[in-house]
């Protein structure tokens, strides 16, 4: 009997989903994913977590509760760092202690720690304790890594839309409002948690953009434009996205600036993306604060004024 | 035969209508509270408002706004349907094209629009907390036990206004209870109330804002001196109430209407025998997945009119299209 490895639908798992999946299929293990965030697992997450948690670690406890009991091991890696100088929320580092200490009658855990700021080979040990714990050859734990990577980087790839960094009305209907939504994508692809603000901006009959969308160089180019080095990793893809469209206002028609409220470093991005936008005053921003107490009715509202606002000022040119 | 058009915005708090002729002038401009029966409410203000008409009017089209927005297009057979904000934003430009900023403050709700050039640059909506809205003075008017519409009147006898902590609600009514065993006088008080609201609100939703002049202030608490004078000392600028100020949302949403009929060429309005009709809501829970969705239901006569409230589209997309009425 191969052991059954669960892995919670959320937080880092939009980032890594087919990396994290594939790497434990080609060990030859049975992988079992959370459903997406119901109600019920946005319930249960709230409860057993701590206040001070944000959002969206909320919902991973919530996760993590649901497939407990289904599994045999739980993949909880500890991501510290998955670039030299760059470093992933505090929050997400804590996450196995979170769950140890607020959750009862666990599987067992597999813990590794990524932390690459030193140096990229770090990882191979934290590779070796995840197949040691499975019972896996270390050669086997490396070809499975490296196939897995390769899938998961061309599905990135092609991730990657062209007509998110081509001036607006290129490739894209001229009347069609064109919005970038930018935000971490565990809010932006759990429809659950977003109140499927992508599907209602689509039906609005706006063209969305995400940040997964524009190439990294583009993520770069905006980044290289900021006055300070951005550590964060998730943070990287927000503001470098949103400082490359101020910088081409061209490109599209909007801002929709997605946070999930009690997030340490999007207090601090979202506040200083908001006063870019202030500054350069060319691109309209919307700021929308998700938590669990938040109504669908002031969403809606606000994401209908804002599309009444683009479409005005495109009309009037 | 005068075509008119009609504006309805059923608001937490309060109903109100507008009828505008081919113009734009306002001919009938009705407020109802909404005192949490929206379908009933609109059914009375357009009661009345049938009384009203003259017999040469006849309704060409017909907008919504509001937060039942959507429930009252269903009941009435709105054209168009709007948000409050950029209904808010349409009244206030009829009223005065140069218009900069809009102070809109009403029953549980507070907004602040930003213009320029006729076009609305930036706005922003009170979030989670209704500290600075129409409904905690409503409050506070009757544990003083002082008629809401005498507030304004009462705030501006106040020679030394009390400061009261106005950022949380809750904490603002122990803070005037505290003043109030003091011995400070009511006028006081009440002007004190009315600072501490509009520090509120400058903080909270003028934060990094450019509040320019022109300056309208609309919804319900505009009615309020005491709430102008105190925005115009903080701003040290004069702010405009205009002439229908509690029905600008309903204003805004039939001049939308008017635009949205003249291109569509009819109107989907059911008539005034709607006010008959028997209009029942129920909400049940969806148990088809974990969500366990709320779902709304709204029939007429046994025949369903709309659903909402489920996330997938199970119950919203199933109503069977209603023209009985039409």
């Amino acid at each position: 009997m191969e052991p059954v490895v669960g892995i919670p639908r959320a937080l880092l798992y939009y980032h890594y989903n087919w990396l994290w999946e594939n790497f434990f299929n080609f060990l030859g293990v049975e992988v079992i994913v959370s459903p997406p965030t119901n109600k019920q697992i946005l319930n249960n997450g709230v409860s057993f977590s701590v206040d001070e948690a944000c959002l969206p670690v909320k919902v991973f406890m919530g996760h993590c509760f649901e497939i407990k009991d289904k599994v045999d091991y739980i993949f909880l890696p500890r991501m510290i760092s998955g670039k030299k100088r760059e470093y992933f929320c505090p929050k997400l580092m804590g996450i196995p202690d979170m769950v140890k200490n607020n959750l009862s009658n666990l599987p067992s855990l597999i813990i590794p720690t990524i932390d690459l700021s030193k140096s990229k080979r770090n990882l191979y040990p934290a590779l070796f304790e995840i197949g040691k714990m499975l019972g896996k050859k270390e050669k086997k734990i490396i070809d499975s890594y490296n196939k897995a990577l390769k899938i998961w980087e061309k599905e990135r790839k092609q991730k990657v839309l062209e007509t998110s960094i081509q001036p607006k009305g290129k490739g894209f209907s001229q009347d069609k409002p064109k919005i970038a939504v930018i935000s971490h994508s565990y809010t932006l692809y759990d429809n659950y948690m977003n109140m499927d603000l992508i599907k209602r901006l689509q039906t609005m009959g706006v063209e969305t953009i995400l940040p997964e969308m524009l190439p990294s160089w583009a993520i770069e180019k905006g980044l290289s434009t900021f006055n300070k080095r951005m550590y964060w990793s998730l943070g990287r893809r927000i503001m470098g996205s949103a400082k490359y469209y101020f910088n081409h206002p061209e490109c599209i028609d909007g801002i929709i600036l997605l946070v999930a409220f009690g997030c340490g470093p999007d207090s601090l991005i979202g506040e200083l993306i908001e006063r870019e936008a202030k500054r350069i005053k060319k691109l309209p921003l919307l700021l929308l604060t998700l938590d669990e107490h938040s109504g669908e009715a002031g969403l809606i509202t606000r994401i209908e004024a804002f599309i009444d606002l683009i479409q005005r000022r495109k009309k009037v040119g | 035969m005068e075509k008119c058009y009609l504006g309805i915005d059923v608001g937490s708090v309060s109903t109100n209508l507008v009828l505008l002729s081919e113009n734009d002038e306002v001919l009938e401009s009705i407020y109802l509270r909404t005192e949490g029966k929206p379908i009933a409410t609109v059914q009375k203000a357009l009661n009345i408002l049938q009384q009203r008409l003259p017999s040469n009017y006849r309704i060409k089209g017909v907008g919504s706004t509001g937060s039942a927005r959507y429930l009252t297009n269903v009941v009435v057979g709105g054209d168009c349907v709007k948000n409050e904000i950029t209904a808010h934003a349409v009244a206030a430009l009829h009223i005065n094209p140069q218009v900069r900023t809009v102070i809109e403050i009403g029953g549980q709700d507070s907004k602040i629009i930003i213009l320029q050039d006729g076009i609305v640059t930036d706005f922003a909506m009170n979030t989670v907390c209704a500290a600075g809205t129409g409904s905690f003075l409503d409050q506070q008017a009757n544990r003083l036990n002082i008629p809401i519409q005498d507030l304004g009147e009462i705030a501006l006898q106040s020679t030394s206004p009390v400061r009261i902590a106005g950022r949380c609600a809750v904490f603002a009514e122990s803070d005037m209870i505290h003043k109030q065993q003091m011995g400070y006088s009511i006028p006081d008080i009440v002007y004190g109330l009315c600072q501490a609201l509009v520090r509120n609100y400058l903080n909270n939703l003028g934060k990094g804002k450019d509040i320019n002049s022109p300056i309208i202030f609309q919804g319900g608490v505009a009615a309020n001196k005491g709430m102008k004078k105190a925005f115009e000392e903080a701003l040290k600028t004069e702010v405009i109430v205009p002439k229908y100020y509690n029905v600008m949302g309903a204003l805004g949403v039939a001049l939308i209407a008017k635009e949205v009929v003249v291109k569509k060429g009819y109107t989907n309005f059911y008539g005034f025998n709607i006010c008959n009709y028997d209009y029942k809501t129920k909400s049940f829970n969806c148990n088809g997945c974990p969500n366990i969705c709320k779902i709304v239901e709204i029939t007429v006569e046994k025949e369903v009119l709309g659903r909402w409230g489920d996330r997938c589209g199970k119950w919203s997309q199933s109503i069977k299209r209603f023209d009985k009425l039409a």
